[in-house]
């Protein structure tokens, strides 16, 4: 089993530790301005399209394109 | 500073720009702040509306610009090209701020102080504003505030925009910061990115001094340009970037690259490392595992069941006020525009100028004003349910349904606000982000059955869909037919956004990212502050071009109006109204009549001479129309219109709409002699269009298909001069009111032309 999934499927309730965003650099770079970059904690707290995410404090609603890829090291689970 | 001595001696407006992400409260405070507000339009060549406030402090004039919220003073488009431009002193219709007002959510710092690491870049006095202090204690957030300023290096000041609380001691504090004299903290970044900057800004310079100009980039977007790969700054054509230019960025980008420093990465990792250290310490924070009000009721609101049963219940709340309220309105605005307008019949004596005022001008003005009650309540509910924080919700849940159009979440409440008006759907089409995204929304948004095509509806299925009901009552053929329409409007928008994103405004939809805000309760007067200004600007963007468009429509149906026509007309009916003298004369011989008898007939005739006075004057204003300009636009226009079954008095009616879909049916009664005033509950003038017969023939002009095709025309066109208008307004340019006015009247002309024929086939003409 790899380390790393892709952002989409965390399970609601897990978190998981951004590991590396890949795509079209300035959606990346939108991505990083939102708090989205490597490092970050992000809780699962709806899955789906879109998804809801929780990070810093804050909720974001994130529907994802083919052109990105966001990978997670997930941390724990419920 | 120079200028701050100058200030001082209250010499010199100076200039605040605010500045901060969506959500923080930045238009709260600015509308706290400022005395005087102002709109003044957009930004030259651009959607971003332009704000500026006026504030006097001891005597000092302050000016407020309020910028659009953003995450990032990264330009990926001409529009957050504006901020930057502002923020700059480079925008020329916008004196240069003196002063950035950072305005920053206190619950949300890390990524807000993003936003404030590249302000002080910039290198003008800044001021952080921590609004929000009571969100972020309630979120267990503890701030020392003493520390944060010393690290920052400018003056932070804690705020709660929404309840006036501290806005005093920021007054009080204006006038010190334009004499600020301390550092801002300065960024870490690494020092070949620094040295690739100096680098860039001496290849910038040669170029700039190559072609002569001198002109020389501030260093904010030299780092920009080695930052934004494909951002706009690389095509704005500013001085010195030339394609040679261009290829060192990217050499640069490369040798960054390879020494571990990528580009765009190394600005998010340098300044979220800049965020870390200046909270460290500072920002104590216990909230990361506390289930909050917001998370609670999240958990219902956002429901994909639940969420959604109470998003449509809120809608159904939304849309019964309109028309329990807005309705009742307009027709109150319409009743006093006729009463007006009759007064000004009544005392002035007939002529073009009581035409002018009475059908040209007060028409005009009853059309501007009759949006005003949908817009109104409308955007009283937006502002409600965006203020409070739920309308991000309502994205969320409608994300899926609306991705599948190629659309986002974003885009539904524009969409279901249109099936009231176009207009304010239109307006409140800012939200969306995505310009292309926003483009189709705008687009599509006219093809939404609005109530101003209800009158045309009612009038021609009364008149010509049979009364036909099956299952005792409930299902009724009328009311289907309305019910097609409506699908009509709503297929045809989705195949329209459907095509548009993959032809026109073809790209790659990006990542949808929408923040959800805490949930709070929403402050009234700022609703009704919102509401206000949507209907002010509806009000000044698109009112006089109305105006201008009715009074036109109106000028071509009432000249060249020859003075003797009338009188020719009246002379046709000089031997009826003489019959009906001679005969009050014999009455009044006769002797062998009782006074009650007498009375009878005498009231007959008086009845009869009212009744043939009303068909001289509609004859009088039947053959001053066919005369026209409009009606010789409508014979011209009556070959191309044939095939969908119209004549040419449908034809002219048609284009006398173009102003309102719902003047058709007032222009129908003119033009079937029935004079105006007629409404679509009129029995008379469904009787008069059912017996219609073309000139010379005795074959009718209405039947079912040309009755279908005619609604099927008023689905799909664009006739609605407001409509086009605020499109103007939303887009900043002619192109796009052009643009829908042509498709939409081409696929209205294709949908009736099909109706027709179709309906021909079935009916045998």
């Amino acid at each position: 089993m790899s380390a790393f999934l892709p952002l989409f499927r965390l399970a609601a309730g897990q978190i998981g530790e951004i590991e590396s965003i890949s795509g079209e650099p300035s959606q990346v770079h939108r991505l990083h301005e939102l708090g989205l970059y490597q490092g970050i904690k992000v809780t699962m707290i709806r899955s789906g399209t879109p998804c809801v995410i929780r990070l810093a404090g804050h909720k974001l609603c994130f529907r994802q394109n083919d052109g990105l890829d966001i990978q997670v090291r997930p941390l724990a689970g419920i | 500073m120079s200028s701050a001595v100058e200030t001082r001696a209250g010499s010199r407006t100076v200039t605040i720009a605010l500045l901060g992400n969506p959500n923080t409260g930045k238009s709260t405070l600015f509308n706290a702040l400022a005395d005087v507000r102002q709109h003044v339009g957009n930004y030259p060549g651009v959607t971003v509306e332009k704000k500026i406030g006026h504030v006097l402090v001891d005597g000092q004039r302050f000016a407020l610009v309020d910028l659009p919220g953003t995450y990032s003073l990264a330009p990926r488009s001409p529009d957050e090209m504006v901020t930057v431009d502002v923020l700059l002193g480079r925008q020329t219709d916008v004196a240069a701020p003196d002063v950035i007002l950072c305005v920053v959510d206190a619950s949300k710092l890390e990524r807000n102080l993003y936003l404030v690491s590249q302000a002080i870049e910039l290198g003008l006095p800044t001021v952080v504003v921590l609004n929000k202090m009571d969100v972020a204690s309630e979120h267990g957030i503890e701030l020392d505030l003493a520390l944060l300023q010393k690290r920052l290096g400018v003056p932070v000041i804690p705020l709660q925009a929404d309840r006036r609380i501290g806005l005093e001691s920021l007054k009080q504090e204006l006038p010190q910061v334009i004499e600020q004299t301390s550092i801002a903290s300065e960024l870490p970044f690494p020092d070949a990115f620094r040295q690739e900057v100096v680098r860039l800004q001496s290849d910038l310079q040669d170029a700039s001094s190559q072609a002569g100009s001198g002109a020389t980039l501030p260093r904010y977007l030299v780092e920009r340009l080695l930052l934004d790969q494909g951002g706009y700054v690389e095509q704005a054509d500013l001085p010195g970037v030339t394609s040679a230019v261009l290829e060192r960025v990217s050499e640069a980008r490369a040798r960054l690259a390879n020494a571990g420093f990528p580009v765009p990465a190394v600005e998010a990792k340098t300044r979220y490392q800049w965020v870390a250290q200046m909270l460290d310490g500072a920002v104590v924070s216990r909230s990361d595992d506390r289930i909050t009000l917001t998370d609670r009721l999240d958990q219902w609101l956002m429901h994909r069941v639940w969420g959604t049963a109470l998003f449509i219940a809120v809608m159904v709340v939304v849309f019964q006020s309109i028309f329990t309220w807005a309705i009742p309105l307009m027709d109150l605005i319409e009743k006093v525009i006729g009463w007006l307008s009759g007064s000004i019949s009544a005392v002035m004596a007939e002529g073009a100028l009581r035409s002018l005022l009475a059908d040209g001008v007060l028409a005009g003005v009853g059309s501007v004003l009759v949006f005003l009650p949908q817009i109104l309540i409308l955007f009283f509910f937006i502002a409600l349910l965006e203020e409070c924080g739920y309308m991000a919700r309502a994205a969320y849940l409608m994300d899926r349904l609306m991705y599948r159009v190629g659309l986002s979440g974003k885009s539904f409440i524009p969409l279901l606000s249109s099936f009231a008006c176009a207009v304010p759907g239109i307006m409140s089409t800012r939200v969306i982000e995505d310009r292309r995204d926003r483009l189709v929304t705008i687009l599509v948004a006219p093809l939404m059955t609005c109530s101003a095509r209800l009158p045309v509806y009612t009038l021609l299925i009364a008149a010509f869909i049979p009364d036909q009901r099956w299952l005792g009552g409930w299902l009724g053929l009328q009311g289907m037919t309305m019910l097609a329409l409506y699908l009509l409007g709503m297929v045809t928008a989705v195949l329209a956004a459907w095509l548009f994103k993959r032809t026109l405004l073809r790209g790659q939809t990006p990542a949808f990212i929408m923040e959800l805000p805490h949930y709070r309760f929403p402050s009234l007067r700022t609703v009704v502050r919102r509401m206000l200004e949507n209907g002010w600007a509806f009000l000044s963007g698109a009112g006089t071009l109305i105006l201008v468009v009715a009074i036109l429509v109106w000028a071509a149906a009432y000249f060249p109006h020859p003075p003797e026509l009338g009188s020719q007309v009246r002379a046709g009916y000089a031997e009826q109204l003489a019959a009906l003298e001679q005969r009050e004369q014999g009455l009044q011989d006769q002797d062998d009549l009782s006074e009650d008898q007498r009375q009878a007939a005498l009231d007959q005739l008086l009845e009869e001479r009212g009744e043939l006075r009303a068909e001289i004057s509609s004859a009088v204003a039947a053959a001053y129309m066919e005369q026209s300009y409009l009606a010789r636009a409508g014979y011209f226009i009556e070959p191309v219109v044939r095939p969908l079954g119209w004549d040419w008095r449908i034809g002219c009616a048609v284009i006398a709409s173009f102003p309102a879909r719902e003047v058709v049916v007032g222009t129908l009664g003119v033009i079937y002699h029935l004079g105006e005033g007629e409404d679509e509950t009129s029995e008379s003038l469904r009787e008069t269009l059912r017996s219609a017969t073309w000139p010379g023939t005795e074959r009718k002009v209405f039947n079912v298909p040309v009755a279908l095709s005619l609604m099927v025309f008023f689905a799909l066109c664009a006739q609605c001069a407001a409509t086009l208008a605020i499109i103007r307004r939303e887009t900043n340019s002619w192109a796009w009111p052009i643009f829908t006015f042509v498709y939409m009247t081409s696929l209205a002309y294709v949908g009736a032309l099909i109706t027709y024929q179709t309906g021909m086939l079935f009916v045998g003409g």
